[in-house]
């Protein structure tokens, strides 16, 4: 049978219409489907996983600055001071050697290596020092760097700030570290002839490797 | 070569493996775009629709962990690794902690800011540390007590991520200390968003 051109488009009309009819009811499918078929697999992305280890360090310790340059047993302006047991006005050797190290933090952990990390807070009482977080002492700051054994004093101590210090060390995994503290005071004049105190919090976080 | 008509009404006149394929052929495009709006449905939704339930909370594996000492402080996990995370999404994690002092002290659980983070993540927002709540966060622990202590991590809706992998720290410090050097121990949260 042959058909006359008139006929040929309206069949192809026809066939368009159907077309779109067809789409339109997979365009429904899909929409009355896709909210489900997402909430399945959103449900089933979020992981959360935790290590089988544990973190335990011990090392709470003390130290008194009054070691004055002078003698009269008081905290100088624009002096720095060392936690060294040899003396508090001796720099600590390159490389640093556990006698010039008044502190010990002790790693009990279970099996992994560590990232250890010194913050240094503010003073409270007396003239109350700001930590200056550039490890040099300034008007009404003072500045702190951490210092660890077998380190290389000179260029590889390390700012402690009030937080967010860099690690003193990353990647531990002995028994014992040694380290230490040096504090350069306020550059101008004591106001107040109260003391001062601060607190030193050494932290201990799972050293992942990268 | 495929042999067909049409009639005057437009209907295919093929013959029957012509309308075979057809079928087929409707049926395999629907089969395609099944697949295609499961395959995309959660990976195209800017903010995919958060699941009614919180994730966890999650058990601390143990079959591996070395026997903790008794009279040392100490927490586990030593890290939480959180994946595919997104806005209005929840992830909860206990952490372990146990006193090593043979008498009560307060331990206090708190989240913070990291001080530095594991290469390739970024430091939380602040905003971000308010997104976690922990239950039980300053409770007297008895002398040498464990106990979890649950850390939920709730991204609200709308909310942006720090970055595509971020890091959050749960810090516990034991409040009973005294002198000039204290110590903290912390968990990472590794937290990748979707």
């Amino acid at each position: 049978m042959r058909l006359t051109g008139k006929e040929v488009s309206k069949m192809k009309t026809r066939r368009i219409g159907m077309l779109f009819g067809l789409l339109a009811v997979f365009g429904l499918l899909a929409g009355l489907l896709s909210p489900a078929i997402a909430l399945a697999a959103t449900s089933a992305d979020v992981t959360i996983t935790g290590t089988p280890t544990y973190i335990a360090i011990t090392g709470t310790d003390t130290w008194t600055i009054n070691l004055g340059t002078n003698g009269d047993g008081k905290m100088d302006i624009a002096t720095t001071y060392y936690s060294n047991p040899l003396g508090c006005n001796l720099s600590p050797s390159d490389p640093v050697v556990d006698g010039e190290c008044k502190f010990t933090v002790t790693n009990a952990s279970s099996n992994v290596p560590l990232t250890l990390t010194v913050n240094i807070a503010n003073f409270t009482g007396g003239d109350a020092m700001a930590n200056s977080n550039s490890g040099a002492g300034g008007v009404g700051t003072y500045g702190a760097y951490v210092y660890s054994t077998g380190m290389t004093y000179s260029s590889g101590k390390v700012v402690a700030k009030a937080t967010g210090s860099a690690a003193l060390t990353t990647n531990f995994t002995g028994a014992t570290l040694k380290w230490g503290i040096t504090i350069s005071t306020q550059t101008d004049e004591w106001t107040s002839p109260t003391a001062e105190t601060t607190t030193a919090t050494i932290t201990a976080t799972e050293y992942i490797a990268p | 070569m495929i042999r067909s008509t049409v009639d005057l009404n437009g209907r295919f006149k093929g013959d029957f493996n012509m309308k075979s394929k057809m079928i087929i052929g409707s049926l395999l495009m629907l089969g395609i775009l099944f697949v295609s709006v499961g395959c995309g449905g959660g990976n195209s939704v800017g903010t995919p629709t958060p699941t009614e339930e919180p994730i966890g909370p999650q058990p601390i594996p143990t079959e591996s962990l070395s026997q903790p000492p008794m009279n040392v402080s100490w927490i586990s996990p030593g890290h939480v690794d959180v994946g595919n995370f997104y806005a209005g999404a929840t992830a909860e994690y206990p952490i372990r902690v146990h006193n090593g002092n043979s008498v009560p002290s307060i331990f206090l659980v708190t989240c913070r800011m990291p001080d530095n983070t594991v290469i390739d993540y970024a430091m939380a927002s602040p905003e971000a540390i308010h997104w976690v709540t922990i239950t039980g966060a300053e409770t007297p622990l008895e002398a040498y007590e464990t106990r979890d202590m649950l850390v939920s991590l709730t991204m609200p809706y709308g909310a942006v991520a720090p970055a595509s992998k971020w890091e959050l720290w749960i810090s516990v410090i034991d409040t009973s200390q005294t002198g000039f050097v204290q110590t903290e121990i912390c968990t990472r949260w590794l937290i990748t968003m979707e």
